[in-house]
């Protein structure tokens, strides 16, 4: 971003901040805040240790300081602005899932797709958060990111207090990590529950809706799976006539899982834990955000200088036809000339704008985030 | 709080740690200084000195005692065995004590009813257990927060039934949770901030205690046998530390450790003992880990090198003859070799 795209953008900026409320998170004020500012950029470094008493405050500072991003702590201190973490005084952290698309396994062919797919995780994950967890939708926000995802907040007063490996738990439950693959018929555990069902599932699919040789196939993924051993096991499955026939086997079959002859069940139950648990949670190798108690998370309703997008809370039942790419796009239609720097294509609005080398004319919105991702410079 | 009294005083001298226990002795209105410096007190101190060398020894016992003043001196002494502790500030020792407190609190929880053992869950602030049919139920923030430091696989909330945020427990695991509740008690705060004065009045409990220690730690040397531990490397004879003081070690530290004993020479007996000191030990499943290191389902493992170590922060104390191998065995043996050189000549 050179200088003159800088202050284009920064002054659109202000013109949002000075136009819209913003949002205050419950407890704003026993909370630490911290800043980018455009000058800075392309270096990052992040204003922290910033504490605001009222709503006039933290307004009049977005206004006038015009961040290019702002963040909050998701703990409560007893001193925010202290220089150091133990001056703080920790009294707590809302509970924070990050799904980001950067940590799915289902890439998705554009960021159209991609965003589209992490959406379906994050309501799987609210799912898990409402039945397992038991949570109120009430203590739940759910805000777009901005950028590749979602944001989870839980501010239920059970969790506030948790500390970071207790956090871990509820991070490897979500991801069905740990899992104990030993008597998986046995039912004494949620997740015992929900894989032996859909492995019987998948058992009942190969024996009932599918073709022998297409059934054959599917076993033979399987490592140690030739096809002897595929064929026996579904020798093994056609002595069956009912599903209720084929559960009762594998439930009291009287065989451990990981014993049975034919196949290594470990496996098919292994790739079912990788459906159904939230992969985007997963390989968050170095400080998870979920465990970081001392994270700093980006404040909803305002602006994502790396996209242009507004961090947008969604409503929970709102989520499944929300759509970033109309419903957080902050700016508007105002024709702009751009300089291309690398060619360059967003969706917006349900319309792909381009960017070539060159000169071209877009409208702000698809202008602003192309700037933001560094695909083009303001003017001609 | 209502619970809070109907705990008797001779019942709470088997959990001296309960903060019932603490407002206690806070009503009797009795000084530090009074109890360390008085004879009257010298029971009291006894009673301390028992306590912790009955934690090293693997002996620390507590029965309920009908007598009320006998009662008020043992949880007296509880005070007075922290801060001994904390005058020692040794924290493999502290986490021993922890452990053995912990245990034996277990030991006799095991004869409570429900009802009591509600109540001592409330004072180690477990308030949400509630029982239905013959299931308990817990909910999962008190659940984490008490279960994430049990390294056991079943204790992990992904092997749990969890539903609306109860998660199912038995009695059995009620008990567990209560005895994992309490090692965390005994271990807050500590060491505690013990005036050096107090310090020096507690000198002959805290000496004859490292006279003690230096004995045991004697004994263990004895213990590991034909192999010779003056060669281990550093980060093997921490590892052997750690685990003797009672400190869970990781997964990574535990393969690292057992595979150099097996291969050293060590028998499977041998190391299972080293390993009782475990909180979570199980000598069933310990000896299967190790007799599988050791080769029984078909393949040996040879211990990690030393950059594998360093991997998983493991390499820890790292001296001069350590920059001349990559190895730990190559340590061993090594050293070995200067050693039995170095009589030669
Ligand atoms: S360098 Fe090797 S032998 Fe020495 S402490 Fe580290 S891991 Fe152990």
């Amino acid at each position: 971003m050179n200088f003159r795209t800088k202050q284009f953008v920064r002054s659109r900026f202000q013109h949002y901040y000075k136009t819209h409320e913003i949002y205050l998170p419950p407890g704003f004020d026993v909370r630490e805040w911290g800043f980018i500012m455009f000058d800075e950029l392309p270096e990052v470094r992040m204003r922290r240790h910033k504490a605001f008493g009222s709503r006039g405050e933290l307004s009049d500072y977005l206004s006038g300081m015009v961040p290019s991003h702002a963040y909050y702590s998701t703990a409560y201190y007893t001193y925010p602005a202290a220089r150091n973490m133990k001056e703080k005084r920790w009294q707590g952290a809302d509970l924070i899932f990050d799904l980001d698309a950067d940590h799915l396994r289902k890439q998705g062919a554009d960021y159209a797709e991609m965003l589209e797919n992490v959406k379906e995780e994050t309501i799987k994950l609210l799912d898990f958060l409402t039945e397992d967890f038991g949570f109120r939708s009430e203590h739940i926000e759910v805000v777009f990111s901005g950028g590749r995802g979602y944001h989870i907040h839980v501010r239920d007063q059970s969790v506030l207090k948790l500390e970071s490996g207790a956090r871990r738990e509820i991070v490897d439950y979500l991801t069905c990590t740990g899992f104990d693959y030993k008597n998986v018929f046995e039912n004494d555990s949620t997740w015992k529950v929900r894989v032996s069902e859909k492995v019987i599932d998948y058992f009942y699919k190969l024996r009932f809706s599918v073709d022998k040789n297409e059934a054959l196939l599917s076993l033979q993924r399987f490592t140690g799976v030739g096809k002897t051993r595929s064929s026996k096991l579904m020798d093994t499955l056609y002595g069956f006539n009912t599903r209720d026939e084929l559960e009762t086997y594998f439930r009291h079959g009287g065989f451990g899982f990981e014993q049975h002859s034919a196949l290594n069940v470990k496996q098919v139950a292994e790739n079912i834990t990788n459906l159904e648990g939230i992969a985007s949670l997963r390989g968050e190798t170095d400080e998870p955000v979920t465990t970081d108690i001392k994270r700093l998370i980006r404040l909803p309703l305002s602006l994502h200088g790396g996209s242009g997008f507004t961090v947008t809370p969604v409503a929970i039942d709102a989520l499944e036809s929300f759509n970033p790419l109309v419903d957080a796009v902050t700016f508007g239609s105002d024709m702009t000339s751009v300089t291309g720097i690398k060619p360059f294509e967003i969706q917006m609005h349900n319309n792909t704008y381009t960017v070539e080398l060159g000169t071209s004319v877009l409208p702000e919105c698809a202008a602003i985030y192309a700037m933001c991702r560094g695909a083009c410079e303001y003017g001609e | 709080m209502g619970a809070r009294d109907s705990i008797s005083v001779t019942t709470l001298a088997i959990y001296p740690f309960l903060p019932a226990a603490a407002s206690y002795i806070k009503n009797l209105n009795i000084g530090v200084t009074e109890v360390t410096t008085s004879p009257v007190f010298e029971n009291i101190i006894q009673k301390s000195m028992a306590d912790i060398t009955g934690a090293i020894h693997g002996t620390l016992s507590r029965t309920q005692k009908e007598d009320i003043t006998e009662s008020e001196m043992q949880l007296l002494s509880y005070p007075i065995t922290r801060m001994i502790l904390s005058c020692m500030d040794n924290p493999h020792l502290t986490q021993r004590y922890a452990i053995a407190e912990s245990k034996e609190a277990s030991k006799n929880l095991k004869q409570e009813k429900t009802e009591q053992l509600k109540k001592v869950a409330k004072e180690l602030n477990l308030h949400s257990i509630i029982e239905k049919k013959q299931f308990l139920y817990i909910h999962f923030a008190e659940y984490v927060q008490t279960a994430h430091s049990i390294k056991e696989r079943k204790w992990k909330l992904t092997n749990r039934r969890l539903d609306k945020g109860s998660v199912t427990i038995n009695n059995k695991d009620f008990i567990r949770l209560l005895e994992e509740q309490i090692k965390k008690r005994v271990l807050h705060g500590m060491p505690l901030d013990v005036s050096d004065e107090i310090c020096t009045s507690l000198e002959s409990c805290t000496e004859q205690i490292k006279t003690i220690l230096s004995q045991t730690q004697q004994d263990i040397v004895y213990d590991l046998g034909k192999v010779n531990q003056e060669y281990f490397p550093p980060c093997i004879a921490y590892a052997i530390k750690t685990v003797q003081a009672g400190i869970n070690i990781s997964h990574s530290t535990r393969f690292a450790l057992t595979s150099f004993l097996v291969t050293i020479g060590m028998s499977v007996d041998a190391i299972i003992e080293l390993f009782a000191s475990s909180p979570d030990f199980d000598a069933e499943k310990t000896r299967y880990q190790i007799e599988h290191i050791a080769g029984s389902g078909g393949t040996t493992y040879t211990p990690p090198s030393c950059t594998t170590m360093a991997t998983f922060g493991n390499c820890i104390g790292k001296n001069r003859l350590c920059d001349k191998i990559s190895h730990p065995l190559n340590y061993y043996r090594r050293k070995g070799w200067l050693e039995t050189h170095k009589h030669r000549s």
